[in-house]
């Protein structure tokens, strides 16, 4: 377990790193702060001071060096935009973050589950088609719309909701369920591809000629069995809110990494670019494991090594 | 407080006539004065109400959403929108203002001003204003304000609008001397830009905790969330209507609309026309901004007259404004509004004639320009909403009249070094989308940057226009009025600059307020104006 976990870390970070090197280049090559953070009609005197200030006047292989020594301590400089660390700029959106990543994944597995099992119990019946017909509408329709529609409804006309912000309960019903959309969709399919195959192996129905229920065999021993392609897309989608979510950030105004990193590159903040990805890379590499270790429990013929 | 609020009227009548007889005092003393209208004063004071001599108490709050947030919250960086519109007037102030609807200075913390000589002023201070910190308003404070946003390793975004070097003094306890290198005839105008912070403010390094004059003190910020001020109970224009106002901002016009409707928000600005169409609540205006194309005059094709000219005739500036640009602009012929003295009245400009420029192009052509060199159309996409539909139909308009038009969407970093010198004399040939504005009444923070062979956005040569432009800036009065009449005549006859559309923008208010918005609301939402109904 302890060489599974030393190997996956140490792979990882070797990636994270490559994945720094380049972000670090390829961010200076968009153009220089200065334009953006000064007037137009700024003097030359005025540029020289800003990039001077902001280290930007040193060789470019200077700077990557300073990069490195100081990101060795964790330390990724001072946000231009936000003029605060760019570390505690990530972080203080990764809270947030990550606790709507999770309810909007736990309710999007408490939904797909059910219904992409019921579908599969009885394929190519109304239910069915009725499940299918609602996963790829949620799949397919466009989270920006659906959000600004769920404002004009449950906001202007209904008052329901807060239109955005973040304030009582209230405030993450909108959110959550944009951010659920999409995956409850697709992991609705996959549940129902995933099932329909395994109620069509043989040991269940074997099972099923002993006189064993259909619910109890589709929830207590084909789930299981057709749980490794659940838990991959699962894992991927939670991936995707944890550094994505920018729609949510932009219409409802969520302090969340997404956006953070959306108005880094727009600001050519490069040291909140720089601190998001290491942060958001991190947070992919332990889900990454999490979804291994997930693997091994939900299949014993996986073995963590 | 019942009866305060029984007899308003009577109130402010009694502020009104003590005014008026303070403002007949200062008349007599002063010679050089400019001063604040009866008419303005009648407004100022409807704020404040007193009743035997106790202040009327700001209670309440309010929430006002913005498009986006400051990126610094430092008084010396308030020229740009983003930060002028949280800040000033509202938390700190200058020693004067300009009028909204006429461009005229009007006295502020300055209640009269004196030119020496060329480069040399005075100006009075108002007595009796403490900084949010309880320090007091005195020369040696305005002294630290106005040099330390001229110290060149602070980076104020202010010091680019002052062109010569400016320097202040202490001349007395409450008369501050401003000395400039070259003469500055409207430095009134310009010091307008110079928000003062509190003497207690680091003179070296950037503040994130503002603390002014104004109406209201900075009370905190959540970055990226929202920014509260609480209002100044001992202002010393009356303290403003409500106690408190919060600022959050949405990026969505949509979610910005949304919040006036759902009550969650009292004054959201920047809202497209569909959003506004038939509520009572919302208001129109113009925005003081011009969007213009500025052609790269130093390459083939742009450098030949007739082809510009038939860039601008190609352009048909009503439909862009009417169907594209979603009630957003209306058709400009010119860089600057009417509040600039450099505005020619009833300038007719070019009319769009699409058989014209085609005549033009071929006039061109057969005289040797090479008109089909491709032209890159750079359209800066976060000008305004709706940019990258009307460079869309530039560009089919301009190749329709015959020219080769490439489109090139480029977000602001990107767009300058098309924009700015010295990168922007090595680019190909080209039109770059511009928007600009200005609310200084004067010319000569427009037309430098854009006609001069030396503006750092300009792509004229033209040493006849320098030579013009160098001699308007030392001229007062309708003088100057005229020189920078002649300036844009002749700017406008070479196509130095394409305008295209002058920007509307509308605004939304709850029930619960009012306010007028002017051609300034974009830049300064002044608080004190917003009252409560």
């Amino acid at each position: 377990m302890l060489k599974f976990l030393s190997v996956r870390l140490t792979t990882s970070l070797i990636a994270l790193t490559g994945v720094m090197v380049i972000v670090f280049f390829l961010a200076r090559l968009t153009g220089s702060p200065a334009s953006l953070y000064l007037p137009v009609d700024a003097t030359d005197a005025m540029v020289e001071a800003f990039n001077r200030q902001n280290g930007l006047d040193k060789p470019l292989v200077s700077q990557f060096v300073d990069f490195v020594a100081n990101a060795l301590r964790l330390d990724f400089g001072q946000s231009i935009a936000q003029q605060r660390p760019a570390a505690t700029a990530v972080l203080s959106a990764m809270p947030q973050t990550i606790l709507l990543a999770a309810i909007a994944m736990g309710l999007t597995l408490l939904l797909a589950i059910p219904l992409g099992t019921f579908a599969a119990l009885s394929p190519n019946s109304t239910l069915d088609r009725g499940i299918t017909l609602f996963s790829l509408f949620t799949a397919s329709i466009p989270d920006f719309w659906f959000a600004l529609v769920c404002v004009l409804v449950f906001s202007v006309s209904l008052g329901l909701l807060p239109t955005s912000g973040q304030g009582g309960l209230s405030s993450w019903v909108l959110p959550v369920a944009t951010v659920m959309l999409h995956p409850v969709g697709v992991i609705t399919q996959v549940v129902r591809g995933a099932m329909l195959e395994t109620l069509n192996a043989g040991y269940v129905q074997n099972a099923r000629a002993r006189g064993y229920s259909w619910r109890r065999l589709a929830f207590r021993h084909a789930l299981r069995n057709a749980a490794l392609p659940i838990i991959t897309v699962a894992g991927d989608r939670a991936g995707g809110m944890v550094n994505g979510a920018v729609i949510v950030s932009a219409v409802f105004a969520w302090p969340g990494i997404g956006k953070v990193l959306v108005d880094a590159v727009y600001n050519r903040d490069f040291a909140v670019i720089q601190a998001g990805v290491f942060v958001v890379g991190i947070a992919v590499i332990l889900l990454n494991i999490l979804v291994d270790l997930v693997y091994a429990a939900a299949d014993p013929r996986i073995r963590v090594s | 407080m019942l009866a305060v609020y029984k007899f308003p009227d009577c109130q402010r009548q009694l502020i009104l006539t003590q005014r008026r007889l303070r403002i007949r005092e200062e008349n007599l003393v002063t010679n050089y004065v400019k001063r604040v209208p009866a008419l303005k004063t009648l407004m100022l004071s409807a704020a404040m109400t007193v009743v035997g001599g106790a202040a009327l108490a700001a209670e309440g709050s309010i929430v006002l959403v913005l498009p986006s947030e400051p990126t610094s919250v430092d008084a010396c960086d308030d020229s740009t929108n983003a930060n002028a519109r949280v800040l000033r007037g509202n938390v700190v102030e200058g020693l004067t203002r300009l009028d909204p609807k006429t461009g005229q200075v009007e006295p502020l913390l300055a209640t009269e001003w004196k030119r020496v000589d060329d480069k040399t002023w005075l100006f009075t201070l108002r007595p009796d204003v403490k900084f949010h910190d309880g320090a007091s308003l005195n020369a040696e404070a305005v002294a630290f304000g106005i040099n330390r946003s001229m110290n060149a390793d602070l980076v104020c975004q202010t010091l680019s609008l002052f062109k010569t070097k400016t320097t202040a003094s202490i001349e007395s306890d409450m008369v501050v001397k401003i000395v400039t290198e070259d003469a500055d005839p409207i430095l009134p105008a310009r010091i307008a830009y110079i928000d003062l912070p509190s003497p207690a403010t680091p003179p070296a390094a950037k503040t994130d905790t503002p603390i002014g004059t104004g109406p209201f003190k900075f009370a905190g910020r959540d970055i990226g969330q929202s920014i509260t001020l609480a209002a100044n109970e001992t202002y010393w224009d009356g303290a403003p209507d409500f106690a408190e106002a919060k600022y959050v901002w949405r990026s969505e016009p949509t979610i910005r609309a949304s919040m006036i409707k759902a009550g969650e928000a009292d004054i959201a600005i920047d809202i497209p026309f569909h959003e506004a169409e038939g509520l009572p609540n919302a208001q129109e205006y113009a925005t003081n901004s011009v969007f213009f194309l500025r052609p790269m005059l130093r390459k083939p094709p742009l450098d030949d007259l007739r082809v510009r000219q038939a860039v601008n005739a190609a352009i048909d500036k009503d439909t862009l404004t009417e169907v594209l640009m979603d009630h957003s602009g209306v058709p400009a012929q010119q860089l600057v509004s009417p509040l600039i003295n450099g505005n020619i009245p009833d300038f007719a400009g070019t009319a769009y004639d699409l058989d014209r420029a085609k005549a033009l192009i071929a006039e061109a052509k057969a005289a040797g320009v090479a008109v089909d060199t491709p032209i890159e159309l750079i359209a800066r996409s976060d000008l305004f909403s709706g940019i990258n539909e009307v460079s869309q139909a530039i560009q089919q308009m301009l190749q329709e009249a015959g020219l080769k038009v490439n489109l090139k969407p480029v977000d602001s970093a990107a767009w300058s070094p098309w924009a700015r010198k010295p990168d922007s004399l090595e680019q190909p040939a080209n039109l770059l989308t511009v928007t600009h504005d200005n609310i200084s009444g004067d010319a000569s923070l427009s037309f430098p940057n854009y006609f001069s062979s030396g503006g750092r956005l300009s792509m004229a040569n033209d040493t006849a226009l320098d030579e013009k432009l160098a001699k308007a800036a030392t001229l007062v009065g309708d003088e100057r009025t005229a020189a920078y009449r002649d300036i844009a005549k002749a700017a406008y006859g070479e196509e130095i600059i394409i305008p295209v559309a002058a920007l509307q923008s509308r605004l939304l208010t709850s029930d619960k307020v009012s306010y007028e918005a002017n051609g300034f609301t974009d830049i300064e939402l002044h608080l004190a104006d917003v009252k409560k109904k």
